[in-house]
């Protein structure tokens, strides 16, 4: 009802290190997908590091999240080539946006620009903080592979509750469409990305 | 709110544009979907808005919202149930007619593939309503069922450490605490999750726009689907199933489920297997995740799942486990693994670990001691410091303890006493290891187990040991502690003489019974002993060869010297004395009191001795005065020169015995008894020390040493009493015996073929395998009808087994004959290479006979003759010793009792019935004691037989003799 209204945002600290930050991020991803994606799927599931996580099998989808990752990653070389001496880590943020189709108000008057009269409302973003650790000596690694076991667990089932716990912000479903909720995964988005690009205005 | 203003112009659309779309993939999917779901399918499609909505509808929900309410009230359980299990179990797919494509249900959304095997156990809330036929709540529980396992599988649960706790055994507990259980779990199963979907009451009457409404319900209830798929991969049973279907689990770790009707009052107090800790642990053993609430029209849409946090579970090797705690050397471990097995658990003794023995085998105390020894070892230990010597200490008490009971039962006060002296001496030697203790240990046993019986006590203690040892699975371990032990008995059988004391008391006995006999019998007995001990104790082991004669022999020794009828009065004198002291101080009391008397009375100790020796001496004089007279003489030969005297002993012993085999079917067998007689008290030196070097020599045979070592030590106590002077005495008797030793032989007899190898490699075998399992197993068959018949069928398959072991113990003791003959300055003088040779295996032989005296003298008189033959004789004698223990034991113990008992059977048991047969007519013209032994033998023959008693006795004695065993190594 009220279009403008700012729409939750819940933030997810992922951890990882080179070599299974695709892995969890695919699983994370996977994991809101899998609540937010609201076509008929047939659940498939993957291993990532101890946990079992669900996945959709929707090729655009598992295309869309595989480019992000991967230009998570080469951001995260190129930096950490750049930043060595950064020390903790590197971090990036993606953003998850789920929009809802509205039917303009006013109509007419975008109508050429929007299509159909239509418009996409942001109605939820995930935004997950992800760190990418690089472990040197073993002792390193084991505590990094703990603490990215602990952090999946903690953003899984954050986003379990969080699914589980706020569902009248779900847009109402009015179309048939394979996707009701049109979505976007955003590498880096300005603070105030989405407000400027879909904003008000 | 949006809905309502779109609703009727998206519906639209949707319904002429995409519909086509959307309804005709749908179409696609009937034919495979449910003919329920297809509705709902259609109805929903993608778009829950789909439904169209009429605005006439507003004023009462229409039939067909209804309708579809139904169908979600309906699907919101039988789809949760359908999600949930399918991440824990393998559910069969149902296909549609006349397609083999499995059937998906694509309820909420989620597809997954419908299966019909919940179809009726779900019959309730399939169809249900929102109104008139309220679901009520669905409650599926996963569990792992127990009953799977078979005898030698324990399910265990790992707790954040990796220790291993027996589920069973925590079940048992939480049951006991709470009699009342809830009906949904039995009384072997663990629940692992408990999951709960439900539809609340709802106060509300439906709304009147229920079908704009249900479109956000369906919507909503996608998420919680997709979130209850989630978490049911969260959980610690789906790692668990997910693991175990990798490994190819145990069906024991299958997860299973049930379906259940909740009650509203669901939630009682009730302690169920699902809350139950299985183990002590500062975690939680359940948590509780709630997937919210879904409001509907027709009431609050819940789900929750109530699961244990730790699903590791395993399903282990009951030895193993065992084992494993008593590597862990974890009192509390064992507390918990034996009370879980053996429900019945009985708590004889003060250790832990006895108590969950004896639970499983209640006919066999030995195994309990045995483990009881072990949780000594480990318990005790510590604070002894030393823990062998704790070791031997469990054991004397262990045989004590059991002696009393079995031997009061089934064996007489004769075979007891017999089996006393060598459980003494070993309990001497343990004692003087330990110190003062020990010896109080040693004493209170014998004036328990005389009562009780002797022989059962001193067998049982040593069987303890070697089960303990092989069953422990700590082989290495109890190797080694026997090997401490034996070191350590050693040492102290020099001090066992004082040690011997107890003995007395248990001769005293004895001496009420046959105090003439005695007196003879004690007299060449002593003397032999006296031989015995002074060559042995004077050579090398003195103490250990000793210790296992020590009581006997010592006692002997001294008694020797004594005029018998003065030392029989002193013996009554001391056995009063000591009666009371044993009947008024045990174990602690018992160790101080036996260190006083002890300390006090050497000349007590000599005289106890002299009893023991005496007891022996009547026993065997009942069974021939002859025999024993020469055997004395043959002794008394000996003793004046040790070493020459063994070897001459021996020699005489052989000559003598060869008459008598021709009696007995095994003709080296009664030549041996004759030789073993005179030779017994060689081959007991020679056996001790050979034991000694077996067990440090080779760990790996550490089991058979063990078993070796208990076989020497009973025979070198029995072979000096019984077995000769009754063997060669009364042929009648001896044939009886000789019947009975052959009849065991000649039904084991392929088992038999290697007793040695039975004994020793059942011991071996079945201990370090069977043990815990074995012995459960054993307990069961025993506590069967049959169980003569299974252990003997065990004992085959063992000795089948065992055979490849067999040899390596065969030569082990052939390597141990000889060792002890080097070692043992006394009996490697006394007897020639050859009679070394045969010595060492007289000594197993004996060692497994040795126990029962008369077997010993059988065995060993055979081992003699055949070992002075040939090795293979060894392995005959092996196989006598064997047999005769096989048959007593084979019948009831053959598993736990088979290490023991049939060591025991061969040592004490056989010769012991040799000697009660041959003893018997004289015996019941004499005394109780005849009956008794008369009894005793009974039950050995019985054993033979198959006699529930003689089985019994069989396995009592058998322990009591192994323990006579380790006493002698010790």
């Amino acid at each position: 009802m009220e279009p403008r209204k700012t729409p939750p945002e819940y933030f997810l600290e992922i951890f990882a290190d080179t070599t299974t930050v695709r892995d969890i991020l695919k699983g994370v991803l996977n994991l809101i997908f899998f609540h937010r994606y609201f076509p008929s799927i047939r659940p498939t599931t993957f291993d990532v590091l101890d946990f079992t996580l669900p996945a959709i099998n929707d090729e655009d989808l598992e295309t869309l999240i595989e480019s992000r990752i991967s230009a998570l990653v080469r951001q995260h070389s190129s930096s950490a080539a750049s930043a060595q001496e950064g020390g903790g880590g590197v971090r990036g943020r993606i953003a998850v946006e789920f929009y809802e189709k509205r039917r303009r108000r006013s109509g007419i008057w975008f109508g050429g620009l929007a299509g159909k009269g239509e418009e996409e409302v942001c109605w939820e973003v995930w935004n997950l903080d992800v760190t990418i650790a690089t472990p040197r000596t073993e002792s390193e690694r084991a505590k990094v592979r703990k603490a990215m076991e602990n952090m999946l667990q903690k953003a899984a089932l954050k986003i379990l509750a969080v699914v589980n716990r706020e569902k009248d912000h779900i847009p109402p479903i009015t179309t048939s469409d394979s996707n009701p909720f049109p979505y976007r995964i955003v590498l880096n988005p300005r603070s105030d990305g989405w407000q400027n690009r879909f904003g008000l205005y | 709110m949006h809905q309502h203003p779109r609703s009727p112009a998206p519906t639209a659309p949707t319904s002429s544009a995409r519909p086509n779309s959307s309804r005709s993939r749908e179409l696609d999917y009937r034919p495979n979907s449910p003919a329920v779901d297809v509705r709902v399918q259609n109805s929903r499609g993608l778009g829950i808005e789909a439904e169209p909505v009429s605005p006439g509808q507003t004023a009462q929900p229409a039939k067909e919202a209804i309708a579809k309410l139904n169908q979600i009230i309906s699907n919101y359980h039988t789809k949760a149930a359908l999600i949930i299990l399918h991440s824990r179990v393998e559910l069969p797919p149902s296909f549609n007619k006349g397609s083999d494509t499995p059937r998906v249900n694509r309820w909420f959304n989620v597809e997954v593939e419908d299966t019909d095997v919940l179809r009726e156990q779900l019959r309730t809330w399939r169809t249900c309503d929102a109104t008139e036929n309220r679901p009520p709540p669905l409650i599926i529980e996963t569990y792992l069922d127990t009953k799977g396992l078979t005898n030698n599988q324990t399910l265990v649960a790992l707790d954040e450490n990796g220790k291993r706790w027996d589920v069973l055994e925590a079940l048992a507990a939480s049951q006991q605490a709470h009699p009342v259980r809830p009906p949904s779990s039995s009384s072997d199963d663990v629940i692992l999750e408990r999951w709960r979907v439900e539809l609340g009451d709802t106060p509300n009457k439906l709304p009147v726009d229920l079908g704009s409404i249900l479109p956000t319900i369906y919507k909503k209830s996608i998420v919680l689907f997709r979130s209850l798929f989630t978490y049911s991969k969260f959980l610690p049973a789906w790692k668990f199933a997910k693991r175990n279907g990798r490994l190819r689990a145990n069906p024991a770790l299958r997860i299973k489920y049930r379906i259940i009707t909740g009650c509203a009052n669901q939630q009682s107090s009730k302690p169920d297997h699902l809350t139950m800790p299985l183990y002590e642990t500062s975690s939680k053993v359940v948590e509780t995740y709630s997937f919210g609430v879904t409001e509907s029209p027709a009431g609050p849409f819940s789900a929750q799942v109530t699961y244990r946090t730790s699903c590791d579970f395993r399903v282990d090797d009951s030895e193993a486990l065992l084992s494993s705690r008593f590597m862990g050397a974890d009192d509390e471990i064992f507390r918990p693994s034996l009370p879980t097995r053996v429900v019945d658990s009985k708590v004889p003794h003060p250790e832990v670990g006895s108590l969950p023995q004896e639970r499983r085998t209640v006919e066999d105390p030995d195994p309990g001691r045995a483990y009881g020894s072990l949780s000594t070892f480990h318990q005790v230990g510590p604070t002894t410091s030393a823990s062998p010597i704790s070791a031997l200490r469990a054991k004397g008490e262990s045989g004590t303890s059991s002696p009393s009971s079995p031997g009061s039962s089934s064996r007489k006060a004769m075979t007891i006493a017999k089996a006393s002296p060598v459980g003494r001496a070993a309990v001497l030697a343990s004692e003087a290891s330990a110190g003062v203790v020990r010896r109080p240990s040693i004493s209170f046993q014998p004036f328990k187990a005389p009562p009780l019986s002797a022989s059962p006590s001193l067998v049982d203690p040593p069987l303890p040991s070697p089960r303990s040892a092989s069953g422990a699975h700590p082989p290495p371990s109890m190797a080694a502690s026997i090997r401490k032990s034996f070191p350590a008995v050693q040492d102290n059988g020099l001090a066992s003489p004082s040690t011997a004391s107890p003995r007395p008391a248990s001769i005293s006995r004895y001496s009420s019974a046959f105090s003439h006999r005695r007196g003879r019998p004690s007299g060449g007995i002593n003397k032999l002993e006296d031989d015995n001990s002074s060559g042995k104790a004077s050579a090398t082991s003195s103490a250990q060869p000793g210790s296992g004669l020590l009581a006997e022999a010592t006692g002997t020794s001294a008694d020797s010297i004594h005029a018998d009828d003065e030392n029989i009065s002193d013996f009554l004198k001391m056995l009063d004395l000591r009666k009371d002291l044993l009947n008024t101080s045990q174990s602690a009391t018992l160790d101080t009191t036996a260190r006083r008397t002890t300390v006090t009375s050497a000349a007590l100790t000599r005289f106890q001795r002299m009893r023991d020796s005496n007891a022996a001496l009547s026993d065997s004089m009942s069974s021939s005065l002859l025999l024993q007279r020469s055997s004395n003489s043959s002794s008394k030969q000996l003793s004046g020169v040790p070493p020459m005297v063994a070897g001459t002993s021996i020699s005489t012993a052989s000559s003598p015995g060869k008459p008598i085999s021709p009696h007995t079917p095994h003709t080296p067998a009664i030549p041996s008894r004759l030789s073993s007689n005179s030779i017994v008290d060689y081959n007991h030196t020679e056996v001790n020390e050979v034991v000694l070097p077996q067990e440090h020599g080779s760990p790996l045979h550490v089991n058979t040493s063990d078993e070796t070592l208990m076989e020497h030590g009973p025979s070198i106590v029995n072979p000096i009493d019984i077995p000769t002077s009754p063997r060669l005495f009364p042929p009648a008797y001896r044939r009886s015996s000789s019947a009975a030793h052959r009849r065991r032989t000649i039904a084991v007899d392929d088992d038999e073929i290697f007793p040695f190898n039975r004994s020793v490699s059942l011991g071996a075998e079945e201990r370090s395998n069977v043990s815990l399992g074995a012995l459960h197993r054993q307990h069961e068959y025993e506590n069967s009808g049959p169980p003569t018949h299974r252990a003997q069928r065990e004992t085959r398959p063992l000795s089948l087994n065992e055979d490849p072991a067999v040899p390596p113990t065969s030569l082990s003791r052939e390597q141990g004959s000889h060792k002890g003959v080097t070692p043992g300055p006394t009996v490697g003088s006394s007897s020639s290479s050859h009679h070394h040779v045969y010595q060492p295996r007289f000594s197993h032989s004996r060692g497994r006979g040795s126990s029962s005296g008369h077997h010993s003298l059988s065995s060993g008189s055979s081992s003699l003759a055949r070992g002075t033959a040939i090795p293979p004789c060894l392995a005959e004698r092996e196989r006598d010793g064997n047999g005769s223990g096989s048959n007593s034991a084979t019948s009831a113990m053959e598993d736990r009792r088979g290490i023991g008992q049939r060591p025991s059977a061969g040592r004490g048991g056989p010769p012991q019935s040799a000697q009660l047969e041959e003893d018997e007519p004289l015996l019941f013209a004499m005394s109780d004691f005849g009956a008794s032994r008369r009894s005793f033998e009974e039950g050995r023959h019985g054993n033979h037989a198959h006699d529930p008693s003689g089985n019994v006795a069989g396995s009592r004695r058998g322990s009591g003799r192994r323990g006579g065993g380790f006493h002698v190594w010790s």
